[in-house]
């Protein structure tokens, strides 16, 4: 019984009409979040009591950033699924989510240089939590290429899934790097233990927006999936089906 | 409540408008492109799909 | 469990316990050079080398900062409540650069232990709050 959902994710069509009408509702409303949360952050909220107006590039780069370290380990779990059970799916949502977490990483790295100028007084320094996320970037990027550079896909799959296992290490390197070493950059803000160091009128804006970018990380990864999905099962009754139902 | 009192205070953001804005513009920018991209190529996907399987389809029919 | 499957899942285990027993023995390794400065304390103690291009954070105390009339040389003090470093520097300052707060220079240590910095850079903390809730409190904390 508790294993039909496990089942399920096994059928190519089951999972391609699911997230159909999964996105259908969860994509506008992670648009209108997303939408709805810039506008607060940008104008509704009050400045920071030393940082001004800069510190609004928080709305993005915290939420960006979350979620990328969040999604590694969605690519790590989907990869392992893949190496222990060879589940199709996993290993297309493994391969989906590295694009994804390549550019969601590239722009917390961006948005952090940018907020760095104002208030750093640079863009770049590498520092313990800065250059770890240039790792997590390779990482990204490094299961990627590494896909394409295989001509046997079976194979690729497998290397793609170690590689994404090995880098797992990162993530709480990343997430503890401002506590262990001395950095530039400054500790947490909000706290999972203990109060959060950072006003009520500035923390719901902050919660809402990386509620939001999370959403639509899911939205993106069904996105790629279902794109996936019909193009290496073309040949079969079910993908027929779909493409006939096309006006 | 809108913090800035005008619009042009919006825009400038006491000096950190342009760090601000620029954030702000990539971010919609780079997620509207990774929606619109896999939505579009979906679409063309299923658009070459279809265009083969008619193709097919009639082969059949005209060798009957 | 399927036995094929159990023996997979111990090597995926395997990897990650491996992987990250390396990584973590290499950086305990390079501990001294993760670190992005020296505080004040190592510095005093004649931990930190002299003469080479390092870089310095801590606190900029209360009341050391001292500006040129004439140029856009500055004096300050930087300390980590277990030590204290003077600074000289000369060249425009970053905004959040202020008595009290953090501060990381790049540069190096002359031999009377004065940091002559080439670079200052602002190291902010991490509390975010209002212009009104920020008085408030420092109101609340004048009357105590």
């Amino acid at each position: 019984m508790a294993w039909t959902w496990f089942h399920r994710l096994g059928s190519s069509p089951w999972v391609y009409r699911f997230s159909g009408t999964l996105l259908r509702f969860l994509l506008p409303l992670a648009i209108a979040m997303i939408v709805l949360g810039c506008i607060w952050g940008i104008a509704f909220t009050p400045p920071d009591f030393r940082q001004g107006n800069s510190y609004r590039i928080i709305y993005i780069h915290v939420p960006v950033s979350v979620v990328s370290l969040a999604g590694y380990y969605v690519m790590a779990v989907a990869g392992a699924v893949s190496l222990i059970w060879r589940l199709k799916v996993a290993d297309m949502a493994m391969r989906v989510a590295a694009p994804i977490g390549a550019v969601l990483t590239f722009l917390a790295l961006l948005t952090g240089a940018v907020w760095g100028k104002p208030t750093w007084g640079t863009f770049w320094v590498w520092d313990a939590r800065i250059t770890s996320m240039v790792v997590l970037l390779f990482l990204y990027l490094g299961v990627f290429a590494l896909y394409e550079a295989f001509d046997n896909k079976t194979l690729a799959s497998k290397a793609c899934a170690i590689l994404s296992l090995v880098g797992t290490v990162n993530i709480p390197i990343i997430y503890k790097s401002v506590d262990w070493w001395y950095s530039l950059h400054q500790p947490a803000s909000i706290k999972f233990t203990g109060e959060s160091t950072i006003d009520p009128s500035m923390l719901y804006p902050l919660l809402w927006m990386i509620v939001a970018v999370y959403l639509l990380y899911a939205c993106l990864l069904l996105l790629g999936l279902r794109v996936t999905l019909l193009e290496s099962e073309a040949k079969t009754a079910w993908a027929r089906k779909v493409v006939m139902e096309v006006k | 409540m809108m913090h800035f009192d005008s619009w042009s205070d919006l825009w400038v953001m006491a000096g950190h408008g342009p760090y601000v804005w620029f954030c702000y513009a990539v971010f919609l920018c780079v997620l509207a492109v990774m929606v619109v991209h896999p939505l579009w190529r979906l679409a063309a996907l299923k658009r070459r799909l279809k265009r083969r399987l008619s193709a097919l389809e009639s082969n059949q029919t005209s060798e009957e | 469990m399927h036995p094929k499957r159990k023996k997979r899942l111990i090597v995926v285990l395997a990897v990650v316990v491996l992987s990250s027993a390396g990584v973590g023995l290499v950086s305990y390794g390079l501990r001294g050079n993760i670190n992005l400065f020296y505080p004040p304390a190592d510095v005093v103690a004649g931990k930190a080398p002299v003469g080479q291009s390092i870089r310095l954070g801590g606190m900029v105390v209360e009341g050391s900062i001292q500006r040129s009339d004439t140029s856009l040389d500055v004096r300050f003090e930087v300390t980590d409540y277990a030590g204290t470093v003077p600074v000289k520097y000369s060249g425009i300052l970053p905004d959040l650069f202020d008595e009290g707060q953090g501060v990381v220079a790049a540069g190096q240590l002359d031999g009377e232990g004065v940091f002559l910095a080439h670079e200052v850079l602002a190291k902010h903390d991490e509390n975010y709050m209002p212009p009104e809730v920020a008085e408030a409190l420092e109101a609340a904390g004048k009357k105590q």
